[in-house]
């Protein structure tokens, strides 16, 4: 081996190369817009300038190809390149969308390794170069051997003219003693950014496995399909002219044709006519064997690039004058069909498929053989042929009615983007399917500006209240509905309370048959549903009247959703989600079978105005809240008449549980400007009021004010949400049945207490900035009148104001007091700390809740 | 671009000198000179300060290379300080950020000096 060019000579002249461009590339990395563009546009007039002589210099150089064509391809790599790249912006800020807040800002590489082909030794060269250039990295090329001279010419015209317009000195180098340790020393360089490989199977392979970030192609073995429908003179004519163009050495020129046999005759006489010859079965075989390297298996270096007459002599074979391309008639594809492989001359495989399925599974089984990602071509004016061929074949570039090397380099007869390095995806073995162009030279870097969720104010459309607002909608407003059947949703005590029948009986009077369900306990069960359900879908109903306390309305709400929309499951429904819009289930909107009127009857769950309901699921116990704006009832009608007779622990018990929903709908993170007047204002009504309800059930205004307070609250917490006082109440409620609202009020002091607390955990929620736990609670306490002389004060002030409220309405201090035994408590307490961490309610409280702090919470709240 | 050589005011046997604008091909003529001399006058150390430098293109780069080059072989110590952060840039990307002791202040360039 000559000593010059041992390996360390070679490692230094690889460094050396490398260092320079290195250079250039950091001092490029200053570059603006203005003065990147500047240059690409002098380096594609100067490519343009000299396209003729690089073009005859590649001819001469190579012996391969046709100088026209060459000249074309020149062009094309300058002209049409620089068009298509020119307006790109590459440099600085390229994208800015205040809509999501994201800015895009372009990084360039550093220092590009190119390794251009044989086939197109000039037009990659000046092509990469444009790229590059465009996105202010730095190239060195190592071009193929053989088209060694032509292509440092390529690269110094382009480099030469560069740096006239400012280039930075070295931003374009080449390698002048190519070999494959020099090839290896420049691929594994640590400071060479990405390597840009256009080239044979080998090279590419050896980039990828080079551990270095590549970009490489795939070779083609394109098939084209010509479908009964086609345009057959445009067909024959441009696969001729793609195929002979520079004597077929772009890597998407077609390599075989199927024809459907319905035109076959007519395609074959339109290309013998066009100056095409197809060899005779002794032809094919002495073609083959010139065509394709028995040993390597793969097309020989002797053919590619010669024309159909050179091939011929080749062959020892004659054929007609003026015949520019040879047709072989095949009949399997594979190794026992050399022909069937890529072969980049102006030599085609030829095969009639019987229709169009035939064709396609031919296609397949050409681009399986050595061509898998890169290109298939069709003609046809059948949409529907299009889409299945278009489906059912893996190729990067799939042309329609085009010349498939023109098609699959872009521009010219379609709007891909320009490119003379065709990626083939994983067909391919390469990294994308595209044709790459300056977009895949660039490190995007994006600034993401914080962005707030969207919330939204939902509530039903109509809400009717004062005192006998019951009997004046259902003797006027509800003509106005226009609906025949309704079934009624109720209570037990609805019924016993006689509401049932009279709402019955109003409806009668208006001409609306009713029907009614009444067999809702507390705590609607997944079973209580589906017998609802299934009444409804015998009465179908235009509807519903949902009657009683939380439960009914609860129940009625599931009720509604599955008579509505059967499809659904229970358990699609009950999903969890971290934020409610971006939910796996989408609910349905509801109201196309039947409307839905909530009355309440208690004071209250505030049902009758919420996007939620909660069932229990019978087998665990485990209470589950479903919630969508689309279950919120048309009409909520709150007439506090109703609740006249509701008993006193009830009344404490419900009003409690109102107090609850305002509290945390205000400390809520997801509080806003349009939930917190309502949930100030309904904690004012529950101080004031609930006592009086409570001690005397027949004082009208206290009911009023209550029963108002109850919905009210319910607007607040249907969008604001609630936390893990909630939470903890589902839990202890379902563990040791204690109705609801005194559950809440048993985890009520130490909740406010830890909220206002700083977080162990801080919630993630864009629109919550900082803890707001401890100034929102001494807003509370600030609307109650309370001594807010001091945060410390404040918070004891707001925690003693409950405890009275507790102690007034008869409400135990405690569980312990209550009697919940100690050691069943003990034994559950995990239990109920895991499954309150659990709840979908727990994500909006302003403290992200840890399983130990709830264990803690609910401990203090035995006592 | 005004090339006054200073002495700093923490230590004064080190000197100062600001360069502006564009190092370039341009400047090159007007600039190197002046360094030079700086250097000859400055056998304890050299600060140069590159605050108000916007630019610096192949051959500005290769004048600062030369500068620094010449002031090792005289024994002179170089640091270069406060360069904008695209020059900063230009620096790490061509790994020549050690070589010249690049430093935010006078201070650490004074201590880096050894000064």
């Amino acid at each position: 081996m000559d000593p010059n060019k041992s390996e360390t000579n070679i490692k230094a002249a690889a460094d050396a190369l490398v260092a320079r461009a290195a250079v250039a590339a950091a001092v490029f990395s200053q570059y603006d817009q203005e003065q990147v563009d500047r240059i690409v546009a002098a380096v594609a007039r100067a490519g343009t300038a000299r396209h003729i002589e690089l073009a005859r210099m590649a001819v001469e150089e190579t012996g391969m190809g046709v100088f026209e064509d060459k000249v074309i391809k020149n062009l094309f790599a300058t002209e049409s390149v620089y068009n298509d790249i020119r307006d790109v912006k590459t440099v600085g800020i390229i994208g800015d969308n205040p809509a999501t807040g994201i800015m895009e800002f372009a990084e360039p590489l550093g220092v590009i390794l190119g390794i251009t082909p044989i086939t197109n030794p000039t037009s990659t060269v000046m092509f990469k170069c444009m790229i590059a250039l465009k996105t202010r990295n730095a190239i060195v090329f190592s071009a193929s051997r053989n088209a060694l001279k032509c292509s440092n010419e390529a690269a110094r015209v382009m480099y030469d003219a560069a740096v006239a317009a400012g280039a930075p000195d070295d931003v374009i180098r080449w390698v002048e003693d190519p070999s494959r340790e020099m090839t290896q020393a420049l691929m594994t360089h640590p400071d060479v950014a990405l390597i840009l490989a256009t080239g044979g199977m080998g090279l590419v392979q050896a980039a990828y496995g080079s551990g270095k970030p590549a970009i490489g192609v795939g070779p083609g073995n394109v098939p084209v399909y010509i479908d009964k429908s086609a345009n057959i003179d445009m067909a024959v004519n441009d696969i001729l002219m793609s195929k002979t163009f520079d004597n077929g050495m772009i890597c998407a020129s077609e390599q075989a044709v199927v024809v459907h046999q319905d035109i076959c005759k007519a395609v074959e006489a339109r290309f013998v006519s066009q100056g095409a010859y197809f060899l005779k079965p002794a032809e094919v075989a002495a073609v083959q064997d010139i065509v394709i390297d028995p040993a390597k298996q793969s097309m020989s270096s002797k053919v590619v690039g010669k024309n159909a007459r050179q091939i011929a002599e080749l062959a020892g074979i004659t054929i007609p004058p003026n015949t520019r391309l040879l047709l072989a008639r095949l009949a399997g594809v594979g190794e026992k069909t050399p022909l069937s492989r890529e072969k980049l001359c102006p030599v085609l495989g030829y095969y009639v498929a019987e229709d169009l399925d035939e064709g396609i599974n031919l296609c397949t089984s050409l681009t399986h053989f050595g061509g898998l990602g890169h290109s298939v071509s069709i003609f046809s004016q059948d949409p529907v042929a299009i889409e299945k061929f278009s489906r059912n074949l893996n190729a990067g570039r799939i042309l329609v009615n085009s010349p498939s090397s023109f098609g699959g380099i872009g521009d010219v007869y379609n709007r891909l983007r320009p490119s003379l390095t065709l990626g083939c995806g994983t067909g391919g073995r390469n990294i994308t399917t595209d044709n790459v162009t300056v977009t895949h030279l660039l490190n995007i870097k994006r600034v993401s500006k914080r962005m707030v969720n969207m919330k939204w104010f939902c509530v039903p459309p109509s809400i009717y209240f004062e005192p006998g607002c019951l009997d004046v909608f259902f003797t006027h407003e509800i003509k106005d509905m226009g609906v025949k059947r309704a079934v009624i949703v109720c209570s037990e005590s609805a019924m016993r309370e006689g509401i049932t029948d009279r709402v019955a009986g109003y409806l009668k009077a208006a001409g609306i048959q009713s029907s009614v369900f009444s067999d809702v306990k507390s705590d609607p069960t997944v079973e209580t549903i589906e017998a609802g359900v299934a009444m409804l879908n015998k009465d179908r109903p235009d509807l519903i009247i949902a009657l009683g306390g939380g439960s009914p309305i609860d129940a009625a709400k599931a009720m509604w959703l599955m008579y509505e929309h059967p499809e659904f499951s229970f358990d699609d429904l009950r999903l969890r989600f971290m934020d409610i819009r971006k939910r796996v289930v989408k609910f349905p909107a509801l109201g196309k079978k039947a409307r839905l009127i909530a009355i309440p009857t208690t004071s209250g769950a505030g049902s009758e105005v919420t996007a939620f309901t909660f069932l229990t699921d019978s087998k665990t116990g485990k209470k589950y809240p479903i919630v969508d704006a689309a279950i919120i009832p048309n009409v909520a009608i709150i007439d506090p008449n109703l609740v006249l007779t509701v008993p006193a622990s009830v009344t404490a018990d419900t009003g409690l549980d109102v107090l609850a929903h305002a509290l945390e709908s205000y400390v809520s993170v997801a509080a806003s400007d349009y939930t917190d007047p309502l949930a100030l204002k309904a904690i004012q009504l529950v101080f004031e009021y609930l006592p009086a309800a409570h001690r005397d059930g027949s004082d009208k205004l206290a009911r009023e004010k209550m029963h108002n307070a109850s919905t009210i609250a319910g607007m607040a917490f249907t969008n604001a949400l609630l936390g893990i006082n909630h939470c903890l109440a589902h839990i202890l409620g379902a563990t040791f049945h204690i109705p609801h609202g005194r559950a809440n009020a048993f985890v009520m002091i130490p909740v406010i207490r830890y909220n206002a607390a700083l977080p162990n955990k801080f919630p993630s929620y864009p629109n919550y900035t900082s803890p707001k736990g401890k100034d929102r609670y001494l807003e509370i306490a600030a609307a109650l009148k309370l001594d807010t002389s001091t945060p410390e004060k404040g918070i004891d002030a707001l925690v003693s104001a409950v405890a009275q409220l507790k102690k007034t309405l008869g409400v135990p201090a405690s569980l312990r007091e209550a009697g919940v035994p100690e050691a069943e408590f003990k034994a559950k307490l995990n239990f109920m700390a895991e499954t309150a961490f659990d709840d979908q309610c727990a994500g909006a409280n302003p403290s992200y809740p840890l399983v130990t702090d709830l264990v803690k919470l609910l401990e203090e709240s035995y006592g | 671009m005004n090339c006054e050589l200073t002495a700093s005011k923490i230590n004064p046997q080190v000197n100062l000198m600001a360069l502006s604008g564009r190092l370039a091909v341009e400047t090159e003529a007007q600039v190197r000179p002046l360094l030079v001399q700086a250097i000859q006058k400055s056998p304890h150390g050299l600060i140069i300060d590159l605050k108000a430098v916007n630019f610096v293109t192949s051959a500005g780069l290769r004048l600062l290379l030369e500068v620094y080059k010449s002031a090792a072989s005289s024994g002179t110590r170089i640091a270069m300080i406060r360069p904008q952060p695209e020059i900063y840039k230009l620096f790490k990307l061509a790994s020549l950020d050690t070589t010249f002791s690049v430093h935010e202040t006078e201070d650490e360039a004074v201590k880096a000096i050894g000064g």
